[in-house]
């Protein structure tokens, strides 16, 4: 008769168990699904999110084989040195012309320059030219203003 | 007993499952992508946003436009918006400090400020100059000396862009000629049918004809020195 009871008792504590525990797994994933649903969908854009800022304005309008990398163009520099990097063909020859004076150097076998050169005060609208050795003459235009005034 | 436990033990297992929240690997590879992208952009802002507004910029143009608080200017068929400021100081061509009032539809501009990080231009000096200010009238010509006169300092130039062209250039003992090498040459060692980079400048007495500042010899077979019969 005992062995009955405990296993009456043994059965309904199983399937006291078994709903409870059923009744639980269902309303955990069902607040899972729910926290899912409520939060926004993530989506992977291809395109940037936040908005792109441009704040280089082009150093030429024209397609050219010279680019500079530095300074920016429209740069306020507080320093009448200044050293202008860029790109050109391999080998070519730079030339660099300020409102008063001209500076010239070559490109080493990568294209790449550095050439020292010094500002007028003011506004400096520089012209640099670069020749390459079959001849081509590309040009190109950048703008610099030296400044010591407190900006 | 052995039975209530082995029951039990049936239970705790599925217990755990149920609690434990399901990953779903798709959505987490999403949200680290997406994370990731977000990180970068945020860097990348930030440099954009450092470099905007720690760098001072100028920008030149003739005012084309005066409202409350903001310039139009125009340069090479672009306008370009300046915000004005409390702080902007504005100085006149006698390099004295002026008034936002003064300033004038037509004239020359020099803006001098910072971008923000919406591309905004906000002046925080403003120099009124004069279209010589701001030009370059240098001309850099790279071509072929087509003819040196024996009796003065002049030589004529046909720009290898465009040969139906000629420029007669003056050379004066300002003007510096050097060869590729940086080493100083005389306007006698300059031949006709050499190659040569020459920074002009329109000759403001005589048309047509351009003052040289520097001439560089490309050749360097032209350069070598000429033999000289020894008396």
């Amino acid at each position: 008769m005992i062995k009955e009871y405990l296993l009456v008792i043994f059965l309904g504590a199983i399937l006291g168990f078994g709903v409870t525990g059923g009744y639980y797994a269902l309303r955990q994933n069902k607040t899972q699904q729910n926290v899912i649903n409520i939060s926004p969908t993530p989506t992977i854009s291809e395109t940037p999110i936040s908005t792109q800022i441009s704040i280089t304005p082009s150093v030429s309008e024209t397609k050219t084989n010279i680019n500079i990398t530095s300074p920016e163009n429209g740069t306020v520099l507080s320093t009448t040195k200044t050293s202008i990097k860029g790109d050109a063909k391999p080998n070519s020859l730079i030339v660099i012309s300020t409102p008063s004076q001209t500076f010239n150097g070559q490109a080493n076998s990568n294209g790449i320059f550095s050439i020292n050169i010094e500002l007028d005060s003011g506004v400096n609208l520089i012209k640099i030219s670069s020749i390459d050795s079959g001849d081509n003459q590309d040009e190109t235009e950048l703008t610099l203003t030296y400044s010591t005034a407190k900006i | 007993m052995y039975f209530l436990l082995i029951i039990l033990s049936l239970f705790f297992p599925s217990f755990s499952f149920a609690q434990s929240p399901t990953v779903d690997p798709v959505k987490v590879e999403t949200v680290r992508k997406m994370t990731e992208i977000m990180s970068k952009e945020q860097q990348g802002d930030s440099k954009n946003t450092t470099n905007s507004t720690t760098i001072p910029k100028s920008l030149i143009g003739t005012i084309t436009q005066i409202g409350d608080s903001q310039i139009t200017i125009s340069y090479k068929n672009e306008n370009k918006n300046i915000t004005i400021i409390n702080d902007t100081v504005f100085i006149n061509e006698k390099q004295i400090k002026t008034k936002f009032n003064s300033l004038k539809s037509g004239q020359v501009i020099l803006a001098m400020g910072y971008y923000d990080q919406f591309n905004n231009f906000t002046a925080k000096r403003i120099v009124i100059t004069t279209p010589d200010e701001i030009e370059n009238k240098n001309e850099i010509v790279f071509g072929t000396i087509a003819d040196i006169s024996q009796t003065s300092n002049i030589l004529v130039l046909i720009p290898l862009k465009n040969k139906n062209t000629q420029y007669q250039i003056k050379t004066d003992s300002q003007t510096k000629i050097i060869n590729k090498d940086n080493t100083v040459l005389t306007f006698a060692k300059l031949k006709s049918g050499q190659k040569v980079i020459i920074v002009i400048q329109p000759d403001t007495k005589i048309s047509n004809t351009f003052d040289a500042s520097q001439i560089i010899t490309i050749d360097s077979a032209s350069t070598s020195p000429t033999p000289t019969p020894k008396k």
